[in-house]
C-alpha cells in the first residue's frame, strides 16, 4: 500500500481493492471540496497539522456534521488497512486483507462512539484496538460456526444475531417474529442429553419436534400477530432456514454492507453543505489550544505509567519484557517458564488493571474529571499506546 | 501497529468435577435442564476467580439451584457491598447481553453489576467478556416482550474486564435505578398458579403469566421454592413411573425413609383431604401416610396415596388411595386402581364412577416382606407401582 501524504487526501480519500490486492486511493469529491473549504474557512492552514485535522473533525462529529464521519473515515482507512494486514497474513486465517478490512471498517461507529479524547489518546490507536478486536472476534466466530451442524449452531446465535440475520435475507417482521419463536422453543427443547457439547447437536427427535410445536402454538398467541399453528415439518424449514441465513450472514460483504453508508463514512454525503458553525479562525486557535494541552497531559501521562511500571514486581516486569519486548506469545511464555497459559494470562490482565489504574488515579486527581466506566475504557487506548512505544525499541511487530 | 495485549475478557476453565456434579444435579430438573446446568458450571467455575480477583469470599444466593435455574437464567453473588448478577449465555457472537426482565424489575433481585458470559461447552470453558450496570440496562436496553429480556447490545457493553477493576478501585459511581415496586400475591392465587405451572407440558413457566403475577410470585422466597419443589416433583412423576425399576419399601418407611417421588400429604395438599385414612388410636404403631403425583398421559396427574402402620400381631396393615390434584374437584370417570400379586394375579380393583372424588381399595393385612403391585388405568394409559410389605 502507498501512503497517502498531503492533509486533502488524508482525509478524502478511500483505499481500493482490485480482487485481494490494494490498488490506489480514490477521492471522494464532494469530501475533498469540503476539505478545501474548511481548510480555507480556519485562516493559517499551513500550520493545521494531521493532529488538528483529527480533533477538528472529531469535534465536527460530535456536533452531528455530516460530512464529519466521512472525512474520519477516510483517515483511518490506513490503520484499518494494516490491522487487516496483519490478520489475513497470520497463520490459519482463510480471509483475505480485503475481507477484513470490510469486516474491520464496518466497525467505524462503534470506534466514533467509544473514543474519547482523554488526554490525548489518538483516535488511530484506538480505532487500530477496535479493528483489530473485531477481526479477531469474526474469526472466532467463523471458525465456530465453520465446525457446527445447522442445529449446533442455532445454539450459538445470539437473539439480535438471527434477527439481524434474517432482517439482511429479506423477511418480513411477522416472519422474523414467527422464526424468533420457533427458535426460543427450538432452544429450550433441543438440549444435549448425553455429552454438554453442542457441536455435533443432532437433529431434533420426533418428541422433541412435538414438544417445539407445542411450545410454539402455545406462546403464538403472544406474538405482534395473528399467526395459525405450526406443523413440527413448518418448524423444521423455518429453523433451517434461520441456519442458513445465520451462516450467510456471517459474510464479510455482507456485514461490511449493512453498515449504513453515512455511519461508516463513505458515499452519499450531501455536497455542499452550509455547515458556518465552529469553521472559523478562532474555532482554529482553540483546537490548537487544545493540542498543546494535550501534549503536556500526554508527557505526565508517561511519566504516570514510568512510575506505575516501575512498582510493579519483577516477575510481572519479567512477564511485560517477554511478552511485549520480546514479543512471545502467551502460550510460548507459558512453556518457557512452566507455569500455565492461563496464569499468564491473569497475571498479564493484572499488570494491565495496576496500570490502567494508575492512570485513572491521576486523571481523577490532576484533570479532575468525573470517571464513567467508558472514560477509562477509552483510557486503555492511552495505555496502549505508550506500552507500543515503551516496548518498540525491542519488539519487531507492526508495519 | 499492533494490539500488545491479545484480549480484554476473561477465559476460565471449567472443571470436571463442576462439570460432573453439574451435570449430575441439572438430570434431577424438569423442564429446562440444560438452563439450569450451564448456570450452575458458570458460577461455580466463576466464584473462585472472583474471590481471587477482589479478595472477599463471595455469597452466593439462595436462588442458586438447578431448580431454580431452569426457571430463570442467571444467579447472583454478593462480593462485600457489591451485587453481581452473572448471566450466561451460549451465544458466541458478542453483539448483545440480554438479562431476563426478572433480574432487573424485581426490586429485590436488582444487582449493581451485570457479567455477560459465554459459555463454551465444546472448549468446557467459561468467557467473560462484558459488564453493565443496572442503570444502564434500564436506561439503554431494550425490552423485548417476546422472551421478557432486557437487550443491550455488544458496544453498548464495557467489554474490557480492566475498566471493571479499575472502577471498583474508584469512588463508585451509581449503578442502581429504583424500580417500582410488585403487588404481593395472594395466598390462594399464589396455590393456584403455582400448581398451573408445575404441569410438566409447561416448558417455559416465566413466560406462562402476566410479568406482574411472575414477579410477584418470585420475589417471596416461600412461593418460589412451592413452585421449585413442584415442579421436580411433577418431573419425578412423569418421568420414574414409566419404568420401575425400584420397588417401594414400606418397611422401610416405618423408619422414615421415603422413596425419591414420595412427599408428606402436606407438601401435595394444602390440607389433609378428608377421606384420607386417619390414625387409628387402637393400634401401637403411628400410621405412616405418603403420596405420590402419578402423570398419566400428557394433561392428568392424580395422585397416589399409601398408608401404612403395623398391628400388634407385627403384620403390617396397609391402605392405597388415589386422590385428584387439589386444583382439581374430582377424578375421571373409569379410572381404574388395580392391586394385582408380582406375578400378575388380580387381588382387589375398583373403578372411578363420574362422580368420584377419590376411590380407595379396601384395607388389607400382609406379612412383611409381601410384595404387590398397584396399577392406575384411564382410557390406555397406565402406570405401574411396585410394593414390599
Amino acid at each position: 500500500m502507498i501512503s497517502r501524504h498531503g492533509i486533502t487526501e488524508l482525509f478524502s480519500t478511500f483505499a481500493q481493492f482490485s480482487g485481494d490486492r490494494f490498488t490506489h486511493w480514490a477521492t471522494d469529491g464532494a469530501l475533498r471540496r469540503s476539505m478545501v473549504r474548511s481548510q480555507q474557512q480556519i485562516g493559517d492552514p499551513e500550520s493545521a497539522t494531521e493532529s488538528f485535522w483529527v480533533v477538528y473533525w472529531y469535534r465536527r462529529w460530535q456536533a452531528t456534521s455530516a460530512p464529519a464521519a466521512g472525512h474520519l473515515a477516510a483517515y483511518l482507512q490506513e490503520s484499518c488497512y494494516w490491522v487487516a494486514h496483519k490478520f489475513s497474513t497470520s497463520t490459519g486465517t482463510q480471509l483475505g486483507v480485503a475481507d477484513c478490512f470490510q469486516m474491520a471498517i464496518a466497525a467505524l461507529p462503534t470506534v466514533l462512539k467509544g473514543y474519547s479524547p482523554v488526554a490525548g489518546a489518538s483516535l488511530k490507536t484506538y480505532a487500530s484496538l477496535v479493528f483489530g478486536n473485531t477481526i479477531r472476534d469474526y474469526l472466532r466466530q467463523q471458525r465456530e460456526a465453520d465446525r457446527r451442524t445447522d442445529w449446533g449452531l442455532l445454539r450459538k446465535l445470539s437473539q439480535k444475531q438471527l434477527t439481524e440475520a434474517l432482517q439482511t435475507a429479506g423477511f418480513a417482521a411477522t416472519t422474523i417474529a414467527s422464526y424468533r419463536l420457533a427458535w426460543m422453543g427450538f432452544k429450550a427443547v433441543c438440549t444435549p442429553s448425553d455429552t454438554p457439547a453442542t457441536r455435533q447437536l443432532a437433529r431434533p427427535t420426533p418428541p422433541m419436534w412435538t414438544a417445539i410445536a407445542q411450545f410454539y402454538n402455545q406462546q403464538r398467541q403472544h406474538l405482534p400477530t395473528q399467526t395459525p399453528e405450526a406443523t413440527p415439518d413448518q418448524l423444521e424449514r423455518w429453523l433451517l432456514a434461520c441456519a442458513k441465513h445465520a451462516r450467510a450472514y456471517s459474510n464479510p460483504t455482507v456485514i461490511s454492507a449493512n453498515v449504513t453508508k453515512g455511519e461508516a463514512g463513505t458515499g452519499e454525503i450531501l455536497d455542499d453543505l452550509p455547515d458556518q458553525e465552529e469553521r472559523s479562525p478562532l474555532a482554529a486557535l482553540i483546537i490548537k489550544d487544545e493540542l498543546e494541552e494535550r501534549q503536556s497531559q500526554r508527557l505526565q501521562v508517561h511519566e504516570v505509567f514510568t512510575t506505575a511500571l516501575a512498582k510493579l514486581d519483577s516477575e510481572s516486569q519479567m512477564l511485560l519484557d517477554l511478552y511485549l519486548g520480546q514479543g512471545l506469545t502467551q502460550q510460548e511464555i507459558a512453556a518457557k517458564l512452566g507455569i500455565k497459559q492461563y496464569t499468564i494470562s491473569r497475571r498479564l490482565s493484572s499488570v494491565r488493571e495496576k496500570l490502567l489504574l494508575a492512570l485513572a488515579q491521576w486523571s481523577q486527581e490532576t484533570l479532575h474529571i468525573s470517571l464513567t466506566a467508558t472514560a477509562v475504557k477509552g483510557m486503555s487506548a492511552i495505555l496502549e499506546e505508550w506500552l507500543q512505544e515503551k516496548f518498540s525499541a525491542s519488539s519487531k511487530e507492526g508495519s | 501497529m499492533m494490539l500488545t495485549f491479545e484480549t480484554s475478557s476473561q477465559w476460565l476453565e471449567i472443571p470436571d468435577t463442576i462439570h460432573t456434579e453439574s451435570w449430575q444435579q441439572s438430570q434431577t430438573v424438569s423442564g429446562d435442564r440444560w438452563q439450569a446446568y450451564l448456570n450452575q458450571v458458570c458460577l461455580w467455575t466463576m466464584l473462585p476467580w472472583l474471590q481471587e480477583k477482589f479478595g472477599t469470599t463471595p455469597v452466593v444466593s439462595s436462588l442458586a439451584t438447578p431448580q431454580f435455574w431452569e426457571l430463570v437464567n442467571g444467579s447472583a453473588v454478593t462480593l462485600g457491598d457489591m451485587r453481581l448478577i452473572v448471566v450466561p449465555t451460549e451465544a458466541m457472537d458478542r453483539s448483545e447481553l440480554r438479562v431476563p426482565q426478572e433480574w432487573i424489575d424485581i426490586p429485590g433481585w436488582i444487582g449493581d453489576y451485570y457479567l455477560a458470559v459465554e459459555v463454551n461447552m465444546d472448549e468446557q470453558g467459561l468467557e467473560i467478556w462484558g459488564y453493565s450496570t443496572h442503570a444502564q440496562i434500564k436506561s439503554q436496553g431494550k425490552y423485548d416482550v417476546s422472551d421478557r429480556a432486557y437487550a443491550l447490545t455488544g458496544d453498548g457493553l464495557i467489554q474490557d474486564l480492566a475498566v471493571f477493576y479499575v472502577m471498583q478501585q474508584l469512588a463508585t459511581e451509581p449503578t442502581r435505578t429504583t424500580i417500582p415496586t410488585l403487588p404481593d400475591l395472594p395466598a390462594t392465587t399464589a396455590t393456584v398458579l403455582i400448581s398451573q405451572l408445575a404441569t410438566p407440558s409447561v416448558i417455559v413457566p416465566r413466560l406462562e403469566l402476566s410479568f406482574q403475577q411472575w414477579g410477584a410470585l418470585l420475589q417471596d422466597d416461600r412461593t418460589l421454592q412451592r413452585l421449585c419443589q413442584q415442579r421436580a416433583r411433577q418431573r419425578q412423576a412423569q418421568t420414574l413411573p414409566a419404568t420401575p425399576q425400584s420397588v417401594v419399601q414400606l418397611g422401610q418407611w416405618l423408619q422414615d425413609l421415603f422413596e425419591t417421588g414420595w412427599q408428606a400429604m402436606t407438601a401435595v395438599f394444602e390440607s389433609t383431604p378428608d377421606q384420607a385414612f386417619s390414625v387409628r388410636g387402637e393400634n401401637t404403631q403411628p400410621l405412616v401416610q405418603r403420596v405420590k403425583p402419578i402423570q398419566l398421559g400428557n394433561n392428568l396427574i392424580v395422585v397416589l396415596a399409601i398408608a401404612v402402620e403395623t398391628e400388634t400381631d407385627g403384620r403390617r396393615r396397609i391402605g392405597v388411595q388415589v386422590f385428584p390434584q387439589p386444583t382439581e374437584g374430582g377424578l375421571p370417570a373409569h379410572l381404574e386402581l388395580q392391586m394385582t400379586s408380582l406375578t400378575g394375579d388380580i387381588l382387589q380393583s375398583i373403578e372411578a364412577s363420574d362422580q368420584s372424588r377419590y376411590i380407595q381399595l379396601r384395607p388389607f393385612k400382609c406379612a412383611p416382606g409381601v410384595g404387590f403391585r398397584l396399577q392406575i388405568r384411564v382410557a390406555d394409559v397406565s402406570v405401574t407401582e411396585d410394593f414390599i410389605a
